[in-house]
């Protein structure tokens, strides 16, 4: 939250000098080309490592998608950039889906439930 | 000639950027000004009376009910017929052959009663109308932060209001499986019919999806508003409560409704594309020659009910909300004394609004869920009490030692404290798994919830109805005739739900369309009250006596909102009530772009009876004078 | 009027209105996509049938990742040319961005269709094959129940006619389904009264979908309106029997009742009469033309089962209550199998798959996963009990015929078993527990699939609408203010940006785990 506070000033600026479009666009297809070696390496994980459990590799992958995401939401999505209205509204968003994630699993969890769901 | 010059002249202004002034106003065509308007004021008319017509006709579907309930077997009376004529002439000889209500008639009401009061009705008018008249004005802007985008979430809601009415005349009938529209039910009860798919349960889902699809634009369009369109000074602890539980509340439906919009779109997919998201593996019904369903199975009948209650918890706090916000602009305004614990109020909405996202399977404890899941909810939905009595504390604490002024809006408001109360304590046994085995699906719940919407929420609205009419239309409603249209709601409303309490506790079942004459010959049905004697079944006549005179008492209010429009009494200033938020400070009614100066804010939201003021408000548009300085000053030194 | 900070950032917050206002929908849109996510957790936590494990072809989904990735470098870039004030840029970036999404949904629209054409087949003992009906594609059905009709009958409240005529749904096929021609159905009239002279005419043979059925369809319809309210306005005239009457009023209350009684039964029989006199009866037989010899030339009908509500093997009877009576062809699902999956059922060497597909190929199948189970537990000796490890059942039990190297069948043999009509089974319907395409209604793991890639599609769509307007009328706006271009243009790719986000999610979680 602190950092996005610091940067919010020279998002500031954005809007009043022109940017350097090279140099914005050299990072954004840095970013394009990491996401897409990034996907090679989930597929090549997925059918290729053998981790000695389905669920190491699930993990895995989901760790990778994770990476991705978050590099298209900091720099595609300027959220680097951003004020803190918006990781508010976003970290609200977060916690509820979470929890509803977590609640969903725990009914499976739960000791009664499973053996009443799973026969 | 005229007409094309004009038409020449509203083209010319479109093209310009955003661009009506003030004077271009009055040249907008009628269909521009009045139907597809901008301006959220109209919008928020629109909301307003299409709200109270979708209340009106979803408590009509409950009369024909009640009738059913205390008088089963016997054939409406005429006065209750007509309301079945409405869907057609064939409606009544093929849903109530004889007159006599059927079951499937009895199911189908009893799911669009649910449904209409709900998502048409109280969240259209408590929610939609109110916020959209009065944030705007309160927070000194001079519309919505994107006016087309809430001309849009009106007619969407408009569409999915006539998709949901209109599905009574389908040959199926409309939806039938509750208002909550449970799987498997909702997937096998119109399987058999020769329509493959479009069913009234296909177009309940369809209506549902264009509904919340209207109401997350709203939410998206008033969050921006109070977040982005504030007056210079507005700053968030000087937000007045109202908009405060706008806010939340919008929030509240921006989150909570997608997981509802995944369920419909999923239920939608098991009836049209025949998928099994909520159907079990060899599901079995007899509704149809089937037998076994030839589905893939595999799905589960829970996850719809957890995604609905997902949406529907948050959902009870955008009805109730509404009514507490309502009520906490009135309350101060004729005590004339500032509300007691803004600050705590406002928390608690926080913390309300939080946990509400986290208590939903309350709704669910007769799932089978395990004793974790209950427990864990259990918990939560008891902390979550913890604001709602903070803040109908803090409202009742600030009618004391205030010099009260009984209008019939704060009359409304008074009584709306102790119905809520009744409501809201009711819930509280409710929350242990235990208690609830034993209460679930009876009267009991259906008492407790109506306590709360219906002698709660809806004397709040229509306390705010009384309080900005003369804002809307420069006229102040009647008031002998809302005197009539109070006391008599307040005891229909009473004579309605008390005795439910009762029969819920001996088990009367909420979805018996005879009203429990199938087991009149069963124990335990007799009591005794005061020396009156008489049987559980004998007060389903006393609670339909309720409605009734309800009905009736509603009549005066209809009278008293027409005729006032062009012949109340009209008020002398703008600001009637001498109330101390924005929207008192513009002209009455407000024009287009609302303000005639941009406002500035200098103080508090409540600022009733200031030592040192010269009058007993201080308008929030007013800075604040050397003697009120001077006062506090001496205070703080004591 | 104006609205403030429509194109300036509001001091405050920092930012301008459109901007708020995209980032809490995108928060309720990760609410939309974290419904999905959590229900697909939910589903996939409590499925009794084996979840799909890298089923989907993963070619398709890999490169429409690269599609998205490139289109969001491209939207980016877009915005950051409006800021530097290059519109040709702009353009350029945007055509792209277009283009992109324009090949994502074709590839889409390819994987779709090619699961839309591949069926299943769950047999009674829960042996499972995939594969396609005969002909899917051309006029045969070979998943049809067939049945050669001589007579129809008509429920005049329910049935649809139209519907009807274009149920034979095999113009000019061949055997064993052959439709002498593609005519509109000719049917006989039943033999009618004349009003005036009561004298029987023979009926006449027409169109199934004239206009005379119609009428009758109506006039019936509004005939049975009118008795259903003249009875109802009837009934509701009976007078209510207290126990508090006493027995004069009661018997008189009695005598009313009966006399309304009459009255009712008097409707009754004057509608049935009048339906006697105009062939207004609720159900009409109606033989089919006849032909040279006088003989009814039976007309062959191909019925969905979904739209048949029972059948026999002189009866057949549609959903909206329409009945044809003559002979059922043949109720069996003409097959041809590519994918056999032996998970679910009790005892594969005994499964009821053999008894179609023969004995060569369950021996060859027996082999293959002894040689499979023996491989997993080789790789993981550590799994006491290969044969119940879900992974090992995945690779064992199930084998795609043109998809295991060759180590099953050769790609010219499995080609042949999905193609040849020597190779095609035939399935009675009585050894069918399920049928379907893979659609929604194959299972829940496809419905979710098909639910979330479909809305995520439906995203694309609409996003590209909006980038194509921004594209195609910013001109104007760019030369009058061109930071509000670029304000709506960074909206717009925000929500690209979210669009994306979610198939980085989707990719792995469907096409890769």
């Amino acid at each position: 939250m602190d950092s996005a506070h610091d940067h919010s000033h020279s998002s500031h600026d954005d809007h009043d000098h022109p940017i350097d479009l090279a140099k914005s666009i050299r990072t954004y297809l840095k970013v394009g080309i990491t996401l897409i070696a990034f996907t090679f390496i989930t597929v090549f994980v997925a059918y290729k490592v053998d981790l000695g459990d389905k669920h190491l590799n699930i993990a895995l992958g989901l760790i990778i998608a994770a990476f991705k995401v978050s590099l298209v939401g900091l720099i595609f999505m300027h959220l680097k950039h951003e004020r803190g209205l918006i990781y508010k509204t976003l970290l609200f968003a977060f916690i509820f889906f979470a929890g509803m994630m977590f609640l969903f699993c725990l009914a499976y969890m739960d000791p009664i439930a499973n053996s009443f769901l799973k026969p | 000639m005229e007409a094309t010059h004009d038409h020449k002249h509203a083209h010319d202004s479109h093209g310009h950027d955003h661009g009506h002034d003030d004077h271009h106003d009055h040249k907008l065509p009628f269909y521009k000004k009045y139907i597809f308007s901008t301006d959220h004021k109209v919008i928020g008319m629109q909301y307003g009376l299409s709200g109270l017509l979708l209340l009106a006709f979803g408590f009509m579907l409950m009369l024909v009910m009640r009738w059913s309930i205390a008088h089963p077997g016997e054939a409406l009376p005429g006065g209750l017929r007509w309301i079945l004529h409405l869907f057609g002439p064939d409606f009544v000889t093929r849903w109530a052959p004889n007159g006599v209500v059927s079951g499937s008639l009895y199911n189908m009401f009893g799911a669009m009663h649910g449904t209409i009061m709900v998502f048409f009705g109280v969240v259209p008018l408590g929610f939609a109308a109110f916020v959209n008249f009065v944030t705007p004005l309160q927070v000194g802007a001079p519309d919505m932060a994107f006016p087309r985008l809430n001309m849009w979430s009106f007619w969407l809601f408009l569409l999915s209001a006539v998709l949901m009415v209109g599905s009574f005349v389908l040959p199926t009938g409309a939806a039938q499986a509750g208002w909550t529209n449970y799987s498997p039910l909702s997937a096998t009860v119109m399987r058999n019919t020769d329509a493959h798919f479009w069913t009234g349960q296909t177009q309940w889902l369809f209506a549902m999806v264009f509904n919340i699809s209207a109401s997350l634009l709203g939410a998206v369009n008033v969050l921006t508003t109070v977040i982005n369109l504030r007056a210079k000074g507005m700053t968030w602890m000087r937000l007045p409560f109202f908009t405060w539980a706008m806010f939340i509340i919008a929030f509240l439906l921006l989150l909570a409704f997608p997981p509802l919009e995944v369920a419909a779109l999923m239920q939608l997919s098991d009836q049209v594309f025949g998928s099994s998201f909520f159907l079990p593996t060899g599901l079995w019904t007899g509704q149809t020659s089937e037998g076994i369903l030839s589905v893939s199975g595999g799905g589960h009948p829970v996850l719809f009910q957890h995604l609905f209650w997902f949406l529907a918890h948050p959902e009870v706090y955008v009805l109730l909300l509404p009514g507490i916000a309502i009520v906490s602009e009135i309350i101060p305004c004729n005590t004339r004394k500032p509300i007691w614990g803004y600050k705590s109020m406002v928390y608690a909405l926080l913390v309300l609004a939080f946990l509400s996202f986290i208590v939903w399977a309350h709704h669910m404890y007769l799932t089978g869920m395990g004793t974790v899941v209950a427990t864990f909810f259990q918990f939560t939905t008891v902390m979550i009490s913890i604001p709602s009595v903070i803040l109908l504390t803090c409202l009742m604490i600030s009618l004391w030692g205030g010099s009260i002024r009984f209008p019939v809006p704060m009359l409304f408001a008074t009584a709306f404290l102790p119905m809520f109360g009744i409501g809201g304590l009711t819930g509280l046994p409710l929350a242990f798994p235990f208690i609830d085995l034993f209460l679930h699906d009876t009267y009991y719940v259906i008492a407790h919830f109506h306590y709360i919407v219906a002698p709660g929420v809806l004397f709040g609205l229509f306390a705010g109805v009384y309080h900005w009419f003369p804002k809307i239309t420069g006229r102040m409603l009647s008031t002998p005739l809302g005197h009539l249209h109070f006391w008599g709601s307040l005891i229909g409303m009473n004579v309605l739900f008390a005795p439910m309490f009762v029969q819920g506790m001996a088990g009367f079942h909420r979805r018996w369309f005879d009203g429990g004459k199938a087991f009149e010959n069963t124990s335990l049905q007799h009591f005794s009250f005061m020396g009156w004697e008489g049987t559980f079944l004998d007060m389903n006549v006393i609670i339909s006596w309720g409605a009734w005179g309800l009905g009736l008492a509603q009549i005066p209010f209809i009278i008293n909102f027409f005729w006032s429009i062009k012949g109340g009494k009209r008020v002398t200033s703008d600001n009637p009530w001498n109330a101390t938020t924005l929207e008192w400070s513009t002209p009455t009614p407000p024009p287009h772009g609302n303000f005639l100066t941009t406002p500035v804010v200098y103080r508090g939201p409540y600022e009733y009876s200031v030592p040192g003021a010269e009058r007993d408000f201080s308008p929030q548009w007013e800075p604040v004078t050397p003697s009120e300085e001077e006062a506090l000053k001496t205070l703080s030194t004591h | 009027m104006q609205i403030p900070h429509e194109v300036t950032a509001n001091p405050e917050t920092g930012l301008y209105n459109a901007k708020v206002g995209i980032w809490l929908f995108l928060a309720s849109e990760v609410m939309l996509f974290g419904g999905l996510f959590s229900s697909y957790v939910f589903l996939r936590l409590g499925a009794d049938f084996p979840w799909p494990f890298h089923e989907l072809k993963v070619l398709p989904g890999f490169i429409n990742t690269m599609v998205l990735i490139a289109s969001s470098v491209s939207v980016v870039t877009a915005w950051a040319a409006l800021k530097a004030r290059r519109y040709g840029w702009y353009q350029v970036n945007m055509v792209f961005t277009l283009l992109c999404a324009v090949a994502f949904m074709g590839i889409k629209t390819y994987e779709y269709y090619h699961k839309f054409v591949h069926y299943t087949v769950h047999f009674t003992d829960h042996s499972v094959i995939s594969g396609h009906p005969v002909h899917e594609s051309a006029e045969h059905h070979g998943d049809r129940i067939a049945f050669a009709a001589e007579a129809i009958t008509l429920d005049l409240e329910k049935s649809n006619l139209e519907f009807l005529a274009g149920r034979r749904e095999n113009k000019g096929g061949k055997e064993p389904y052959a439709d002498p021609g593609d005519s509109p159905l000719k049917v006989t009239l039943p033999d009618t009264i004349n009003a005036e002279t009561k004298a029987v005419t023979p009926g006449e043979t027409i169109d199934l979908t004239e206009s005379w059925f119609k009428q009758k369809h109506r006039a019936f319809m509004d005939a049975k309106t009118e008795l259903r309210k003249t009875v109802t306005d009837l009934e509701l005239q009976k007078p209510r029997i207290t126990p508090h009457d006493d027995a004069a009023a009661k018997a008189e209350k009695e005598e009313k009742i009966a006399a309304i009684n009459d009255s009712i039964k008097a409707a009754n029989d004057a509608f049935d009469a009048k339906g006697k006199e105009h062939n207004l009866t609720p159900t009409l037989k109606l033989t089919l033309a006849k032909g040279g010899d006088g003989k009814v030339i039976p007309v062959p009908f191909l019925a969905k089962e979904r739209s048949v509500i029972k059948y026999g093997a002189a009866e057949l009877n549609y959903r909206e209550n329409t009945l044809l009576s003559g002979k059922l062809i043949t109720d069996a699902i003409q097959f041809n199998v590519d994918i056999v999956d032996l998970r679910s059922t009790r005892d594969p060497e005994k499964s009821l798959v053999w008894k179609h597909l023969g004995s060569e190929l369950k021996t060859r199948f027996l082999k293959y996963r002894d040689d499979k189970i023996a491989e997993f537990h080789e790789h993981r000796p550590k799994v006491a009990n290969p044969e119940q490890d879900e992974d090992c059942r995945r690779e064992a039990f199930r084998v795609e015929f043109a998809d295991n190297d060759g180590k099953f069948m050769s790609e010219e043999e499995a080609h042949k078993f999905l193609h040849e009509p020597e190779h095609t089974i035939s399935i009675p319907r009585s050894e069918k527990l399920f049928y379907s395409n893979f659609s929604p209604s194959l299972s829940p793991y496809y419905a979710i699939y098909f639910l979330m890639t479909g809305l995520h599609g439906l995203h694309v769509v609409g996003g590209a609408i909006v980038l194509a307007w921004f594209l195609f009328t910013g001109r104007k706006m760019y030369l009058r203010n061109p930071e509000h271009l670029a304000n709506r243009v960074e909206v717009g790719g925000l929500f690209w940006h979210f669009v994306d986000l979610v198939w980085i999610f989707l990719f792995p979680l469907y096409y890769l785990m």
